[in-house]
């Protein structure tokens, strides 16, 4: 019977569709995993105090957020080094953020379970998010102003939340200043520099020009000025106040409200708390700029950069794609060149991104950034040239791979468009190309921007699922 | 080094002999001339020397390039002193008739020679010829090593181990989904499947590198097992299948068995990694990493080849995929219809009838596959480890030509020899993709032109 079953193939067809499922439980999996990884990050976990005996004996407290567990065979425990008893199957061990890399040098460590002797969530744990050192983990003990002791025990808590308000309102306004007016004359002063550079490598300096010059900048120096008048007062400001705070090994190190950038104490937060939280640091993870070298704040820069690059290169790349689809497939006339052409647009499509990139860095960056850099922008540094260069080498070489793939999708779709259509028309008495314009493009259109924009999304990489059936 | 009256110069260099005790050696000899070499100077920043000999003749050469640069007449008596200046673009050599020459010397990129690129060279202070790829080091006398060869293996490596992954599921996927799936389920899979392809390749090499690298090393048996048992486990289900009252199962199946098999794949292979781990007690004593190490003498690389399969194999997957599912399913109905009415099984009309017909379509969908596997530069950047080893073994690491040239590029100094030998190994990378892509279009061409004519 089971000859007579395997001789009609039916098992063949299973393990072909065992394929199929194969695949399916991939995509979705590695989606699964990158959503549950990544949207579990911002949720406030617990902060656990572990009373711990160091494999020395000493007994010691631990505070932190309990990150990870690994779990590994006694037999694979023991080749690592570990001392195993008879009757442990395996060996757990706790991975703890531990924070408080100020003091103790390290931010996350492993524990062992079989030696934490006792673990509990006391309410008063409090978590100090800091725009330098990382996260600080322990408890609140007083708040000073200008180093006097303000509120201490159980007040200290409601005050602290009214002076870090405070402080972050004055941070604010000193980044405001900074960035938008301050920003603001630094790059008149920039701009004055470079016309009187201008003027003076077109020998049109004189004195005229000169006192105009000075008197102009005089003047922004004078705002100059008062910004940093303002500027000082508000940094004493922000620097009056402080929180005293003491960490898992009792020590009590202060903590300056200038350096904090929110405050919580997590084992008190009601579930409505926790998802505020998460709000709020999702918003701040897409719309703000990275702190500490990228390990914390937001991601915004690398967004926008994307974004642009995008955009620019499908401004300057669709008409490309698209015109150049529409001739080959409607108007050229079908023979050994646009065979030729076809096959060159597949390659286009399909040579490797590094490869247009190092094209892009010795062409476009390296040869012309050194003729336009004169051309485009005398007087200036070695810096602007190569970011212009860098900028058209990027939408340019991402913009070749688009290029392709636009391509090579326009021309499925318009192959897909019944040539009934056009050659009923033409034997009407249209015009190729108005007949083209009223019905190709009309039908072609909406699901070709949707097509173009998802080939853009797979990162400018490779036109992504577009060409990947290739060109018809 | 040493020259001879004869002509000969030879280089020796301290290699350490089977006794491991250092000894000089004889690396390699040139034949500098015919007569007696006078001297012999040596370039102060690379590699390079020159050499002298009796009749005035000066000659300029690469040792490990083993290459000769020039070899002109300086002057007509015999020289009696020769010197290079430092940067080595000039030389000076004073002759015996009382003469001083001074020569300027255009001798930008010695290091590079078909030998140097593509052959076994003997490096100093190495036990034997090899091939290695080490661009720069820390100290100054230091000899560039720019073998290609390495890179073009672990590329080729790369790709091999990602073909092998991705070519089965993706051919048996596309052959299931154009043929035997029911439409409704084919108008989900067929874009669920294209959508992987849309995914970054930053992404799947990031969690490779990451995620999938760490959890492989840990649960090295419950791969192999898994490996197993899935396949036996879907058999075991569809040959119980076929008991079901044909009431339910023609409900339920008629081209949906793919969904009816996802819960079965995942229940077989959390059972293997459940299996494993009293298996790999039992039978290796507890770590298949150590018991590969100990009793078969493999080391494992937690970034290794494995990895890079898997991971490169999914991100090639959908490539396969959509191009093979498109050609089968352009088989014309009328031939399957016709096999059908003269009796053949399903799958006897598929086996011969329509993959044949749609063979050339599936050999281009893997040519291309190929072509995206070679050129493939994130997933191997971020899994692979970057050691440019020359190893078939699937648990050490790689280094293909797409990541070195991403890793070296931005420290290059622009114009020098290693910089330019990064656009060749871009160029070499061009021309494998450019070969593959350009086959399977050609290819593709014919078989519409074959089709339109059905």
């Amino acid at each position: 019977m089971i000859r007579l079953w395997f001789k009609s193939g039916t098992p063949w067809v299973w393990l072909n569709a065992a394929a199929v499922s194969t695949s399916l439980i991939m995509v979705v999996g590695v989606l699964g995993l990158i959503l549950v990884r990544g949207a579990g990050h911002f949720w406030p976990s617990p902060v656990v105090q572990f009373t711990y005996q160091e494999p020395n004996g000493q007994i010691q407290t631990i505070i932190g957020e309990h990150v990870d567990t690994s779990i590994t065979p006694a037999a694979m425990a023991k080749s690592t080094g570990y001392a195993m008893a008879d009757d442990e199957d395996t060996l757990v061990q706790y991975l703890i953020k531990a924070g408080n890399r100020d003091i103790t040098g390290t931010d996350f460590r492993w524990i062992l379970e079989r030696n934490v002797k006792q673990q509990q969530s006391p309410a008063e744990l409090m978590v100090v998010e800091r725009r330098e050192w990382g996260n600080f983990y322990g408890r609140l003990v007083a708040v000073k102003e200008s180093g006097k002791i303000i509120a201490e025990g159980a007040e200290a808590w409601p005050a602290v939340q009214t002076k870090i308000d405070e402080a972050l309102t004055v941070f604010k306004k000193i980044a405001h200043l900074e960035k938008k007016e301050v920003g603001a004359i630094n790059y008149s002063l920039e701009k004055l520099r470079l016309k009187q550079k201008k003027l003076q490598l077109e020998n049109l300096w004189d004195t005229e020009t000169e006192q105009r010059v000075a008197a102009e900048k005089a003047e922004l120096e004078v705002e100059y000025k008062k910004y940093q008048a303002q500027l000082s007062e508000l940094y004493q400001q922000i620097r009056r106040d402080s929180l005293v705070a003491k960490t898992e090994s009792g020590a009590e190190i202060e903590i300056p409200l200038n350096k904090v950038v929110r405050i919580f104490q997590p084992n008190t937060m009601s579930v409505f708390d926790k998802i505020v939280h998460y709000g709020v640091k999702v918003v701040e993870f897409l719309t703000d700029e990275p702190r500490e070298a990228n390990t914390e704040g937001g991601i915004f820069p690398a967004i926008f950069g994307t974004v642009m690059m995008v955009m620019m290169m499908s401004i300057i790349v669709t008409p490309f794609g698209v015109i150049a689809a529409v001739y080959l497939r409607e108007y050229a006339k079908q023979g050994f060149i646009t065979r030729l052409i076809r096959i060159s647009v597949n390659n286009l499509a399909g040579v490797p991104s590094i490869v247009y990139g190092v094209f892009g860095l010795g062409f476009f960056c390296l040869y012309p950034g050194r003729q336009h850099r004169s051309a485009v922008f005398p007087g200036s540094g070695s810096c602007a040239g190569l970011r212009y260069a860098g900028v058209v080498m990027g939408f340019n070489h991402a913009g070749f791979t688009h290029l392709a793939g636009g391509h090579c999708f326009n021309r499925r779709r318009l192959g897909a468009y019944p040539q009934v259509y056009t050659r009923r028309q033409s034997g009407l008495g249209r015009y190729q190309t108005g007949n083209f314009m009223a019905d190709g493009v009309a039908d072609g259109k909406p699901c070709d921007d949707d097509r173009i924009d998802s080939g853009c999304g797979a990162g400018g990489r490779r036109s992504g699922s577009v060409n990947a059936g290739g060109c018809r | 080094m040493i020259g001879d009256s004869s002509g000969l110069v030879s280089q020796w260099s301290m290699v350490k002999d089977k006794l491991n005790r250092p000894a000089m050696q004889k690396t390699r000899s040139f034949k500098v001339s015919d007569k007696a070499v006078v001297s012999i100077n040596a370039e102060q920043r690379r590699k390079g020397f020159m050499t002298t000999d009796a009749d005035g003749i000066v000659g300029i050469y690469h040792s490990t390039a083993e290459r000769q640069m020039i070899k002109e007449r300086v002057s007509d008596a015999l020289p009696t002193a020769a010197v290079l200046s430092p940067r080595a673009n000039a030389l000076l050599v004073q002759s015996a008739d009382g003469k001083m020459h001074f020569w300027h010397i255009d001798n930008e990129h010695p290091e590079v020679s078909i030998k140097s690129l593509w052959q076994k060279v003997w490096y100093e202070s190495y036990p034997k010829p090899d091939y290695i790829w080490q661009s720069s080091s820390a100290n100054s006398d230091f000899e560039p090593k720019y073998s290609l060869t390495p890179l073009v293996f672990g590329t080729l490596k790369a790709a091999f181990y990602a073909m092998l992954v991705a070519m089965p599921l993706a051919l048996m996927g596309a052959i299931y989904t154009a043929y035997f799936m029911a439409p409704r389920m084919r108008q989900y899979v067929k874009p669920s499947i294209e959508i992987m392809g849309a995914l970054p390749t930053v992404i799947l090499g990031f969690l490779a590198g990451l995620w999938l690298a760490p959890f492989m090393e840990e649960h090295l048996a419950g791969l192999f097992v898994m490996l197993m048992i899935i396949p036996v486990g879907v058999m075991l289900f569809a040959f119980a299948w076929q008991f079901v009252p044909k009431a339910i199962a023609h409900n339920l199946s008629g081209g949906w068995d793919a969904a009816l098999l996802i819960p079965i794949i995942l229940l077989s292979g959390w059972f293997a990694f459940k299996v494993s781990v009293p298996l790999e007690a039992f039978l290796f004593h507890g770590s298949l990493r150590d018991w590969f190490k100990t009793e078969l003498g493999i080391g494992y690389d937690q970034r290794n080849a494995l990895v890079v399969g898997v991971a490169m194999g999914f991100a090639v997957i959908p490539t396969i995929f959509s191009i093979a599912e498109d050609a089968i399913f352009s088989v014309p109905k009328h031939l399957t219809v016709g096999s059908l009415a003269l009796g053949a099984t399903p799958w006897q009309t598929m086996v011969r009838v329509v993959l044949l017909t749609a063979s050339p379509g599936i050999f281009s969908a893997v040519m291309i596959g190929f072509g995206r596997a070679v050129g493939e530069t994130m997933i191997v950047l971020m899994a692979t480890g970057n050691t440019p080893v020359m190893d078939l073994s699937v648990f050490q690491g790689l280094r293909t030509l797409a990541a070195n040239i991403a890793v070296e590029m931005p420290e290059s100094e622009v114009d020098s020899t290693h910089y330019r030998v990064l656009f060749l190994a871009a160029l070499v990378l061009f021309m494998f993709t450019f070969v593959f892509n350009t086959l399977a279009e050609v290819i593709r061409q014919r078989l519409r032109e074959k089709y339109s004519s059905l």
